[in-house]
């Protein structure tokens, strides 16, 4: 199975998390480690929500917000897709994510894929 | 959260390198994995009850390295062993170098092949025997002795625990990336039984084919391979229709081909071939699969590419299966003539005389070229040696249109 996992950090503390480069040795052997289990599809890290912008559909309007976001409980830092045997699996490798012990509160969320059997009850 | 699948999670993602480092300490491949299997019962029985530990990959090294020493105590077995489990109590959960001969002992040669395969599966994969019964459709009891018979070849055999010397390597190489392309079509295309994809082996041997690319980077045939695996996995969805039935290339949906293992088997391919070594078939296979995957729409397939990859494949690794994809490039090159007489210099080839895609695109050139009921003929005697009920059902089909 396919799973999403994704970065999360809260706005006020983006600024520590976001191309840290104390972070990056630690998490290029956690990529390594990954690759070398097989599981790792694709990884990428996005550059600061202050680059960011939004667009926002509400009650028939479209606008569009510019960033930084930093009132955001959760802003997107980065991501890994993986393919795992079960969620649980995932959650082990998750685990072993280095981490900046200066960040008050961060988190990696697992988003499993839709698989095909969902996609075809869905157009049924 | 359910501890029992948290202690299978932990032991899938930390099995391989636990029982390589046990390995390497005992000089035993089986024994190794007995301890190692010790620690997994012990923490089924422990960590429900007094919680994961921070450690759970050092603690289940440490519960079965503890059991080593416990066993050759008792046993006295030779003193330099015991020296050796003594000196060794600050080593790491398996090395690179250990992983990598782990693989190589357990698709070593004095194995048959079907025992390389469930060796794998159980050393590496971190399957248990009901697991891999289950994969490939044969009853557990079978795969246990297999695999106890294995072991006892390894140890009699006295097979070294080591990555092979460069002379050996590309052969022992070869029998690895076999028995990894074995299981992946073993999920692949479901030789026995019903099920037409089982996906969950196909993405075993992805994983173990992408681990080796990783521990072997230098070796083009392995990320080949993951390349070729890759690229055929990226259309399991669109390959099976509603009702299960098999969809051809031609008809399927692109959009449902998976982006992101395109992707990556493309950066496998690319990888492989900027070695700059002679092309291997695995490389050569994954270049065609490639020439699929880049064509937005099947009229934009590039065939002259494909041809010219079939008529390497064929001097590096000639197979009637080979010849026969060839045949399908033929047609869409030099049209439906050209490809039936290239089809008919197969015919006395007694490996594909019962190979029903044999009939089932010898039936198809007939139809291009108006020949309806030699045609529905050939296709009949196709859905009569075809493997699974779906493909048998749409050759049927087939024949029945083609004299409609």
């Amino acid at each position: 199975m396919k799973v999403m996992v994704m970065i999360k950090v809260v706005g006020t503390d983006e600024e520590r998390v976001v191309g840290n480069a104390e972070m990056l040795e630690p998490m290029d052997e956690y990529n390594d480690k990954l690759t070398k289990a097989g599981i790792l599809l694709d990884a990428a890290g996005l550059r600061p929500s202050a680059e960011a912008k939004q667009v926002v559909f509400e009650g028939g309007t479209t606008s569009v917000v510019d960033g930084p976001f930093t009132e955001a409980k959760e802003i997107v830092a980065g991501y890994w897709i993986w393919e795992v045997g079960t969620v649980e699996e995932a959650l082990e490798w998750a685990r072993q994510c280095p981490v900046d012990p200066t960040v008050g509160r961060g988190r990696l969320e697992i988003r499993p894929y839709f698989d095909e059997a969902d996609v075809q009850a869905l157009r049924d | 959260m359910d501890a029992r699948r948290t202690v299978d999670a932990v032991w899938r993602v930390h099995s391989a390198r636990l029982v390589a480092a046990l390995t390497r300490l005992v000089h035993d491949v089986g024994l190794a994995e007995d301890f190692a299997q010790d620690a997994y019962l012990a923490a089924l029985e422990q960590w429900p009850r007094e919680g994961i530990p921070d450690e759970p990959a050092g603690w289940l090294l440490t519960t079965a390295r503890r059991r080593a020493i416990d066993m050759i105590r008792r046993e006295r077995v030779r003193d330099e062993k015991y020296a050796l489990l003594a000196i060794d109590e600050e080593a790491g959960t398996g090395t690179d170098s250990e992983l990598l001969s782990l693989v190589f002992v357990a698709c070593h040669p004095v194995l048959s092949q079907e025992s390389r395969a469930a060796l794998t599966l159980r050393l590496v994969g971190g399957l248990s025997t009901e697991e891999i019964a289950r994969a490939f459709l044969v009853p557990p009891a079978t795969i246990g002795q297999r695999i106890s018979r294995a072991k006892r070849t390894l140890a009699a055999a006295e097979v070294p625990f080591a990555v092979p010397d460069p002379d050996d390597l590309p052969a022992r190489l070869d029998a690895v990336l076999e028995v990894v392309y074995l299981i992946f079509t073993e999920g692949h295309s479901a030789t026995s039984g019903d099920r037409w994809i089982r996906r969950d082996l196909a993405e075993r041997a992805m994983r173990l084919g992408r681990m080796l690319a990783a521990l072997m980077p230098a070796e083009p045939e392995v990320n080949g391979l993951v390349a070729l695996m890759e690229l055929q996995a990226s259309r399991f969805a669109a390959r099976v229709g509603r009702d299960g039935q098999p969809v051809l290339l031609e008809d399927q949906d692109r959009a449902r081909w998976d982006r992101t293992l395109i992707a990556h088997g493309l950066g496998a391919l690319a990888r492989a071939r900027a070695l700059r070594k002679p092309l291997g078939p695995y490389t050569v296979q994954a270049a065609i699969a490639a020439c699929h995957a880049r064509a937005p729409r099947f009229a934009d397939t590039d065939w002259n590419a494909i041809l010219a990859l079939y008529d390497a494949l064929t001097q590096l690794a000639p197979s009637p299966v080979v010849r026969l994809n060839r045949v399908v490039a033929v047609l869409q090159v030099d049209g439906p003539q050209a490809a039936l007489d290239a089809i008919d210099e197969l015919r006395d080839d007694p490996r594909l005389s019962r190979y029903h895609l044999f009939g089932a695109i010898r039936g198809d050139l007939l139809l291009r070229l108006g020949r309806h009921a030699e045609a529905a003929d050939e296709l009949e005697r196709a859905a009569g040696q075809a493997p699974t009920r779906q493909e048998r059902t749409l050759l049927m089909e087939r024949a029945a249109a083609a004299t409609r």
